[in-house]
């Protein structure tokens, strides 16, 4: 097996381990509702982190970003109006392609 | 699978259409990068399959190629995959009924988006099928992720230019959308909003932990904001 083979296995091992535990050795506790309350906004708050850092991250032309504030804008709306979450990642994938077609 | 669990697997699976655009886009672009980056096709389909985690997956094809990288590699996937274990914590309540091996299988089914999914969804609708409604979502989700990373590796050069800026951004443009769909709790909605703002502050402060860090403030600081409203509003 090449050493980067077992990097990769290792890489899974690791990851695989983080996932598992909590499932199998928080499963027997009984969590207060303020913890689980908790829990809810830490995830609601990864959620929107992972929105940020996704958001910024590909925009590479300085004039992007504001493309993409409208798009990001137009996603969210279109989510909350139709309660459909495709149509609105639709929505907003389409207008960041129209915008910086006719911003390029 | 009777008739109930059928159904609630098919409801997973519908839900996971978004994910599975996402997720198909996005290993895309990682099989462009790993061809690119010189790892053979066994390797990067491989990673795919094991670590099931982009975020990670993407610094680790930059490292691989050099030599004596391992213990940097290694970490840095630990690291960036801490959000995992949150996940799974969050997600106890709602598996209690799962036996071990069922537990033990799905694990690794667990990522943002899935986890994202099955949460907002538990958090709407909590019942006796929420595992197998986790696995409707995860599996054809998983399918994607290695169908994607096959196909971008082989056929990424022939992906027509100027689609770039669209790629990617369907990954945040998806988890915005299944927040703006899925959330109505005032509250709620505030921590996102805050967490949102506040994650290049902490980021620039802690880069690296900027994810988790901002999560575990914002989530305290709200916790502490409602105990505090509750106590001060005798009405509540």
């Amino acid at each position: 097996m090449g050493e980067r083979v077992a990097i990769i296995l290792a890489m899974g091992l690791g990851t695989y381990l983080l996932r598992v535990f909590p499932l199998l050795f928080a499963h027997r506790l009984s969590l207060g509702p303020r913890i689980l309350r908790w829990f809810q906004f830490v995830s609601y708050a990864v959620i929107a982190s992972f929105v940020w850092f996704g958001f910024t991250k590909g925009a590479s032309p300085a004039g992007m970003m504001g493309f993409r504030v409208i798009a990001l804008g137009l996603t969210i709306l279109v989510a909350v109006r139709t309660k459909n979450a495709l149509l609105g990642m639709a929505a907003g994938i389409a207008a960041v392609l129209i915008l910086a077609r006719v911003g390029a | 699978m009777n008739r109930d669990q059928l159904s609630s697997f098919t409801e997973g699976a519908l839900a996971a259409i978004p994910v599975c655009v996402a997720f198909f886009a996005i290993t895309v672009t990682f099989g462009i990068a790993a061809h690119a980056a010189g790892l053979a096709a066994g390797e990067v389909l491989l990673m795919s399959a094991v670590v099931f985690a982009g975020p990670a997956q993407f610094p680790a094809i930059e490292l691989l190629p050099l030599s004596g990288q391992a213990m940097q590699i290694l970490l840095s996937t630990l690291f960036i995959n801490f959000r995992f274990a949150v996940m799974s914590f969050a997600l106890v309540p709602h598996l209690k009924r799962v036996r071990t091996a069922g537990l033990v299988a799905g694990a690794q089914l667990i990522t943002m988006s899935t986890f994202a999914v099955s949460f907002l969804r538990f958090q709407r609708r909590s019942n006796h099928d929420n595992f197998i409604y986790f696995l409707g979502v995860a599996i054809p989700s998983y399918i994607c992720y290695l169908a994607g990373t096959v196909v971008g590796y082989y056929f990424g050069a022939r992906i027509p230019a100027g689609f770039e800026e669209g790629i990617s951004f369907i990954f945040p443009a998806y988890l915005a959308a299944l927040l703006g769909a899925e959330l109505r709790e005032r509250r709620s909605i505030a921590v996102v909003g805050v967490a949102f703002l506040a994650t290049p502050v902490v980021e620039a402060l802690v880069p690296g932990w900027g994810l988790i860090l901002n999560a575990i403030g914002v989530a305290t600081a709200a916790i502490g904001a409602e105990a505090w409203w509750e106590s001060a509003s005798p009405s509540s």
